[in-house]
């Protein structure tokens, strides 16, 4: 029971370097149903992190189990790879394949047996990221969206067990999103979904949990709750520029919300304490290098 | 038109087959040219989806291209023959394998004696591994997608490879036949043929054990070979890639096709 | 050929009410959804009339099928009648023939197939004919009721399904002059008892 909720995805120690960077230093994790968000800034090993549990990569060190078994042996990760949907990032195609050819051919190669199964498995992802009116249309002639949706209509087939997204959103439009969310949570209901991303508005809609990775190491596992909780007292709003060295930015009406990361003293008599956002809390937890924080997250 | 149209409880019995004669005569001539009373008709939901889903499967789907066909007909899976036939057509990569693997093999039909050890150790392995690089993370676009897959790996590298090497050994066989006084083109054939009969033999054997495996036995057995020839008195296993022994190649080739063959024909 | 029709023919907007010459239309510019609706709409009463030429019901649903794919490869050869909007006819013609070339491959595989006739709907049938195809109205119901089977089964198959003589021979297993003959005191009859 313990290991069919928690033990969907198991890591301990995992350390990944390439030559003498290490891009993951030591990671615990233990990802169970719903959905996970993966933050960090670019360079904190998200995507290794993601390649790592695609069994696209193997961990320098470090013991990890999806879906109860071993990727490092061969026939054990081709089992993972049968239960496994990857969408990485920036994903490339095949310009000349039509959409349904193309997913027609990720299918084959993912084993999904019997020609007209397979075929309305195809039709099925497609309806679900509503691509099957272009089902015919070659890939070059689909626009970025489009393309993004397509490469995720990939990583629906099959029904896997471990979901695996990597920037799923970039390219969409609102409306796209808010199909992608719904998809997502529908999804999450009993598979494993890990969403890696710079969209903390994503993160706060869907994600029961949030890993958050800085320089290789995980710097946050909980819940968004205990991530808020941790911000609480130190995000406040005022008049003026605070200045000081301390991250703030100006809002719309003039007035600029400030993070102090170490005390939280108010930098001036005229701010007060507000209610953290996500965001905010991200923030504080990662810190921003320079004087531009919007920066860091856009 | 007339006033006259079906009842409901005509239509019924007509189309559960209890109308006399008579009357389905009538039904149908006015059913041809009546589409309200064809409504009337009930339509069974099921038996509806169930013919439209098998139609749906002929009309909409992606179209077989020409090689796809011609690959299935011969008898292989419809699924093998799909990676087949996409292959070329992921054509940066098949071009870039293509290319590796002519220029290794005309390379080594120039510089490296015939005779000399590497060129037997190398043979069937160095257009695997131009295949491999092709297909790798700079030449095939769909490289990241594609490499999560069960089928990747040496199942995927082994189907490639055969649809690299079989266009390379025509071509080269072209070649050869057009330009009768060089012999590189005809070493590059023999550079290329055991490759493709080991790989294509591992194939095969992997439908009964694991392609591991397979690939193993077929490797020894290559060794093998090589030892007896060695052993056999010839200095070197230059006989091995001799004229006649191409022949063999030949018959080797067309074994496993017969065995591919009869295969279909059992299943 | 397919592909390039294809290119070249824009599909015209439709949906569950268009009428059938326009989801035609459709289908021969490659629009799998036009032939869905033309399914939904014409398979039933094609199923229930093809079950009373032949009780096998795998037979009837395969040459179903082999119909709407002939629809699909052939929609663009369907020429309306000006202000006909219906396709029953020609469909009914393209399905009775799919049934016959069924139970003839069904009966001796081994002979090749044979080349069945162009699809036409049966527009061009006489003026006699056109009166023995009202037969829901008029004395006509009760002057079939004066023939034998096997008169009515050559008049069904000859007028009210369109069929040649020698498909008629096929589908009622009797040789091709005897069709003829049948068909001949058929219609004699029929004119007999609806003058006098």
């Amino acid at each position: 029971m313990t290991t069919a909720l928690t033990g969907r995805v198991h890591l301990s120690g995992v350390t990944r370097r390439y030559g003498t960077r290490t891009a993951l230093d030591g990671v615990d994790l233990e990802l169970g149903p719903g959905v996970t968000g993966l933050l960090g800034r670019n360079g904190a090993g998200k995507t290794t992190l993601m390649r790592c549990l695609a069994t696209d990569l193997d961990a320098t060190s470090g013991r990890m189990r999806l879906l109860g078994l071993d990727p490092s042996r061969a026939p054990e990760r081709t089992d993972i790879r049968r239960r496994l949907g990857y969408l990485p990032q920036n994903p490339d195609f095949y310009p000349h394949f039509t959409a349904f050819a193309l997913l027609d051919y990720m299918a084959v190669l993912k084993e999904l047996g019997g020609r007209r199964a397979r075929h309305d498995e195809v039709r099925r992802v497609l309806r679900q990221v509503g691509l099957y009116d272009r089902r015919h249309s070659r890939v070059r002639r689909l626009s970025g969206g489009m393309r993004q949706r397509l490469a995720l209509a990939s990583a629906l087939m099959g029904d896997p067990d471990l979901l695996l997204l990597d920037e799923p959103t970039v390219g969409l439009d609102p409306e796209q999103r808010i199909r992608f969310r719904n998809l997502v949570s529908r999804l999450a209901v009993d598979s494993t979904v890990v969403l890696s991303t710079h969209q903390i508005e994503d993160v706060a809609a869907l994600c029961g949990h949030i890993v958050c990775l800085d320089g290789g190491r995980v710097v946050f596992d909980g819940a968004p709750g205990d991530l808020l909780a941790r911000a609480r007292g130190h995000v406040w709003e005022g008049p003026g520029d605070p200045g000081s060295g301390l991250t703030s930015w100006r809002l719309p009406d003039g007035r600029h919300r400030v993070l102090t990361p170490g005390s939280p003293l108010p930098p001036g008599t005229a701010f007060r304490a507000v209610e953290p956002t996500l965001e905010d809390a991200y923030l504080l937890l990662v810190g921003v290098s320079g004087a531009e924080p919007a920066e860091a997250v856009r | 038109m007339s006033g006259w149209h079906l009842t409901p409880a005509q239509a019924h019995d007509y189309a559960a087959r209890r109308s006399d004669e008579i009357t389905a005569m009538s039904v149908e001539a006015h059913l041809m040219h009546c589409a309200p009373c064809r409504s009337l008709l009930p339509a069974d939901e099921s038996w509806l989806a169930d013919g439209w889903a098998s139609l749906r499967d002929v009309v909409d789907r992606p179209r077989r291209g020409p090689v796809e066909t011609v690959l299935a007909s011969v008898g292989l899976r419809a699924e093998t023959a799909k990676l087949l036939a996409a292959t070329p057509r992921l054509y940066q990569a098949w071009l870039g394998s293509t290319v590796v693997v002519l220029a290794a093999a005309l390379f080594a039909a120039y510089l490296l004696p015939r005779g000399s050890l590497m060129f037997f150790f190398l043979a069937p392995v160095v257009p695997l591994v131009g295949v491999a690089l092709a297909y790798g993370r700079g030449g095939d676009p769909a490289h990241t997608l594609a490499s999560v897959t069960p089928m990747a790996g040496q199942r995927l590298l082994f189907l490639r490879t055969c649809a690299v090497l079989v266009p390379a050994l025509l071509l080269c066989t072209g070649a050869a036949l057009l330009l009768p006084h060089t012999t590189t083109a005809w070493d590059a054939v023999f550079w290329l043929l055991p490759s493709l009969t080991l790989v294509a033999g591992s194939l095969l054997l992997g439908n009964w054990i694991h392609l591991s495996a397979a690939s193993g036995i077929v490797g020894v057995l290559w060794l093998a070979v090589l030892g007896l020839v060695s052993l056999s008195g010839q200095t070197v296993p230059v006989g091995v890639f001799a004229p006649q022994a191409q022949a063999c190649w030949g018959v080797a080739l067309a074994v496993l096709a017969g065995m591919l063959l009869l295969r279909v024909r059992m299943a | 050929m397919k592909l390039f029709r294809r290119a070249h023919r824009r599909a015209p907007s439709y949906g569950p009410d268009s009428t059938d010459p326009v989801l035609l239309t459709a289908i021969a510019a490659g629009e799998a959804e036009a032939l869905e609706i033309l399914h939904r709409r014409h398979a039933p009463w094609l199923r229930a009339r093809l079950n009373y030429r032949c009780s096998d019901h795998d037979q009837v649903d395969a040459a179903l099928q082999e119909t709407f794919l002939a629809v699909w490869k052939n929609a663009g050869s369907f020429t309306p009648r000006p202000g006909d909007t219906d396709a029953g006819a020609w469909l009914w013609t393209i399905a009775i023939r799919q049934l016959i070339s069924q139970l003839r491959r069904r009966a001796n595989r081994w002979i090749s197939d044979i080349e069945a006739e162009p699809y036409e709907t049966i527009g061009d049938a006489s003026a006699e004919d056109t009166v023995l195809l009202n037969i829901e109205h008029g004395p006509l119901g009760a002057a079939l009721h004066t023939l034998s089977p096997e008169l009515r089964a050559a008049i069904q198959a000859t007028v009210l399904d369109g069929l040649t003589v020698r498909e008629a021979a096929q589908i009622l297993q009797i040789p091709e002059g005897t069709v003829k003959t049948r068909v001949m005191r058929a219609k004699a009859r029929l004119r007999e008892a609806l003058t006098s």
